[in-house]
């Protein structure tokens, strides 16, 4: 008993001093040919792990944009342990090894002048779970932000 | 997991009760577990965890005689549950992350602020003065930890590198401009978590982030400045947080404009543009790609401050179609015989006469021409009141109102190139509103509010307006099959339209800079390029 409970210790606190090798992701943003005010992102990865979730979104509520082409996994443990608690509108999706690229497009509903003048950052969560030997999954978090032009 | 450990030794406990059992008691059990379940009770007082239950069994242990070893190991296991139960992985590792933190930043001789990205990193500036590392440290040592216990952040993001050079050697902190999950400084090779809510302010001091106007030289005559925020803040960004493109490489002839970049602090960086604005080269550092919103604004921009130096400027008449010129000779309001009232009347070469189609207020009135036949008829009533009508040439009588008892202004009706639908604007006290009608049956929708100044057919699908917005007047074009305005550019002066014909919008900007009276002719493409028109143009047709 008292062997398991150390083994757990070393494992919880031993690992916080690991680093994985992550892969190299590119993110790139253009116009869609079939809709004239919508912008399609596409992420591309490389070196890709074998089990990985990709968790994109702005934070800020007011420049409103709106998914589209795109199918979201329903992983809750990451949404409620990733995303903040204020985000509504995000995008999850889940890759394993044969995956390398994703895009998706956005619209934003918010004025003109809003968009002009207000910066939008979006926030890309690399998440890549780490579980040796049936132990507990240790999540392995890299964190991109990036900005996309709005469309003028 | 916490709870399932918890449990389990419970469990075990409850388990050893009957094999423990020494000296005859009576409900020598029931007496164990009650001294096992109140020694679990704790509360909090004044935030410290008080292990209630177990205090006050110890009492009553001391006074009982039987089985005590026992009974001692129930208050124990009570006060592991009381402290299993009121601790949580951050309240361990949390002062060990903070001890860590002071004990590595400890004499502090220098410290070292680069950007830093994923793909650049540039030295910023450094501090060494003891006063100041004072501060830093102190900053420095405000960091609050941020423990997760079951993921790890690795920052990827733009932000800070902190090189911190100590007695004992050095150590790198990241420091994120962003909040990353609640942190946003990661200490060392293994990213341990903390958030600081100073350190950012302080690096901003010494260098900020946010420019203040970027000065373009495009002529030794002419300058523009840019002070929109947002694109000041992302040059800015690309400047030190971007890859550049190799010294080598570099041809000092392609940039041939030079810029500067102003902060409010000491803070400058010069710059020379390309002449197309896609790149810019910075003294010592390198070549940046602009990204394409930018070079074309900035390109824009450019083109719009092609002016010349003028003794007076011209006076244009407003445009009020966008087709081929509309003989509008047919119709005309004139008074009747006896001078009481006025009429509008269209001629009819065949007969020699005048037929009466409707009844007008003032001379003022003025008559659109649409698809045959129908009219736009704007009553002026008074100064600040009209009505605008249409009227069906065939049944005069049946006018429909399209709007009454509104002040609107007479330049702005517009009509679009097929003689179909048509714009105006309508003042309404400090508010004035851009309206569309497509559908003479229906009300005329809203565009746009807010200082509108006049409105003008690019094509059938594409209406353009000027607006004054927080002080900076600016050419919006709005796209009636998508209901969204798809242009938006700021124009250095005052916008008038001359003419519109063949899905172009002819136009002039006046300004006055330094005393000087300047004029530009430009042209407005359907496809929403701006281009320099010749001086002397004053027609499309």
């Amino acid at each position: 008993m008292l062997l398991l409970i150390t083994f757990l210790a070393c494992y919880i606190f031993g690992i916080r001093f690991f680093i994985i090798d992550t892969p190299k992701i590119t993110i790139y943003s253009s116009n869609t040919v079939s809709k004239i005010d919508s912008i399609r992102t596409t992420i591309n990865l490389e070196n890709i792990p074998g089990e990985y979730y990709i968790l994109v979104y702005d934070e800020n509520p007011e420049s409103k944009w709106r998914y589209y082409n795109v199918q979201n996994d329903l992983n809750r443990e990451i949404i409620n342990t990733f995303l903040p608690a204020n985000v509504k509108e995000y995008v999850l999706f889940e890759g394993n090894k044969n995956i390398s690229k994703f895009s998706f497009d956005i619209i934003s509903t918010a004025t003109v002048n809003y968009l002009n003048n207000n910066k939008t950052v979006f926030h890309l969560q690399l998440i890549i779970p780490y579980s040796p030997f049936m132990l507990p999954t240790f999540y392995f978090n890299s964190y991109y932000t990036f900005n996309i032009e709005p469309l003028l | 997991m916490k709870s399932f450990y918890v449990i389990v030794l419970i469990l075990k406990q409850i388990w050893s009760i009957p094999t423990k059992h020494k000296d005859f008691e009576h409900m020598y059990v029931l007496k164990c577990l009650s001294y096992l379940f109140i020694s679990s009770i704790y509360s909090i007082f004044i935030g410290v965890t008080v292990p209630l239950g177990a205090i006050i069994m110890l009492f009553i242990f001391v006074v009982d005689k039987h089985n005590k070893r026992v009974k001692f190991s129930m208050i124990l296991t009570g006060v592991m549950v009381v402290f299993l139960s009121s601790t949580n992985f951050s309240t361990f590792i949390t002062p060990i992350y903070s001890l860590y933190l002071e004990n590595s930043i400890d004499n502090l001789t220098r410290i070292e602020v680069h950007s830093y990205s994923t793909t650049y990193e540039q030295f910023l500036f450094d501090v060494y003065e003891p006063q100041e590392l004072q501060k830093w440290y102190d900053i420095l040592e405000n960091s609050e930890p941020i423990p997760t216990w079951n993921y790890k952040t690795v920052p990827k993001s733009n932000g800070y590198k902190l090189t911190i050079h100590t007695l004992d050697g050095i150590q790198t902190i990241i420091l994120s401009n962003t909040i990353l999950n609640n942190k946003n400084l990661f200490f060392g090779d293994y990213y341990i978590p903390f958030y600081n809510s100073q350190l950012l302010d302080m690096i901003h001091k010494e260098h900020p982030v946010n420019p203040e106007v970027l000065t373009i030289n495009v002529s030794t005559e002419s300058i523009i400045n840019i002070s929109n925020a947002t694109i000041l803040d992302t040059l800015w960004e690309i400047i030190i947080w971007s890859d550049k493109e190799d010294i080598d490489n570099f041809v000092q002839d392609n940039f041939t404009i030079p810029a500067y970049l102003f902060f409010d602090t000491n803070l400058g960086c010069r710059l020379f543009f390309s002449y197309d604005f896609k790149q810019a080269y910075i003294e010592d550092q390198g070549v940046i790609s602009l990204p394409t919103q930018f070079h074309s604004m900035m390109y824009e921009q450019f083109t719009l401050s092609q002016q010349s130096i003028v003794n007076k400027f011209r006076q244009f008449t407003p445009i009020h179609t966008s087709a081929q010129v509309n003989n509008n000779t047919n119709f005309y309001i004139e008074p009747n015989e006896n001078g009481l009232f006025f009429g509008l009347y269209r001629a009819d070469y065949i007969n020699q006469d005048k037929i009466f189609l409707h009844s007008v207020e003032s001379l003022e009135s003025q008559v659109f021409v649409l698809k045959s036949p129908y009219l736009i008829l704007l009553d002026q009533k008074s100064a600040s009141l009209s009505d605008l009508l249409l009227i069906n040439q065939n049944i005069p009588e049946s006018h429909r109102y399209v709007v009454k008892n509104q002040n609107i202004l007479s330049h702005s009706v517009a009509i679009c190139p097929q003689n179909t639908n048509f714009i105006y604007i309508e003042n309404n006290q400090d508010i004035s509103t851009l309206f569309y009608v497509n559908n003479y049956y229906q009300s005329p929708k809203p565009i746009a509010s807010g200082a509108i100044k006049d409105c003008v057919f690019l094509s059938d699908n594409l209406v353009a307006f000027t607006q004054k917005l927080q002080g900076d007047n600016l050419l919006c074009v709005y796209d009636t099959q998508i209901n969204k305005i798809v242009k938006y550019t700021h124009i250095p002066g005052e916008l008038y339209f001359i003419d519109s014909y063949n899905n172009q919008i002819l136009f002039a900007i006046q300004n006055i800079e330094n005393l000087d009276l300047k004029e530009g002719i430009f042209i407005l493409n359907s496809d929403l390029s701006i281009i320099s028109a010749d001086f002397n143009k004053t027609s499309l047709y």
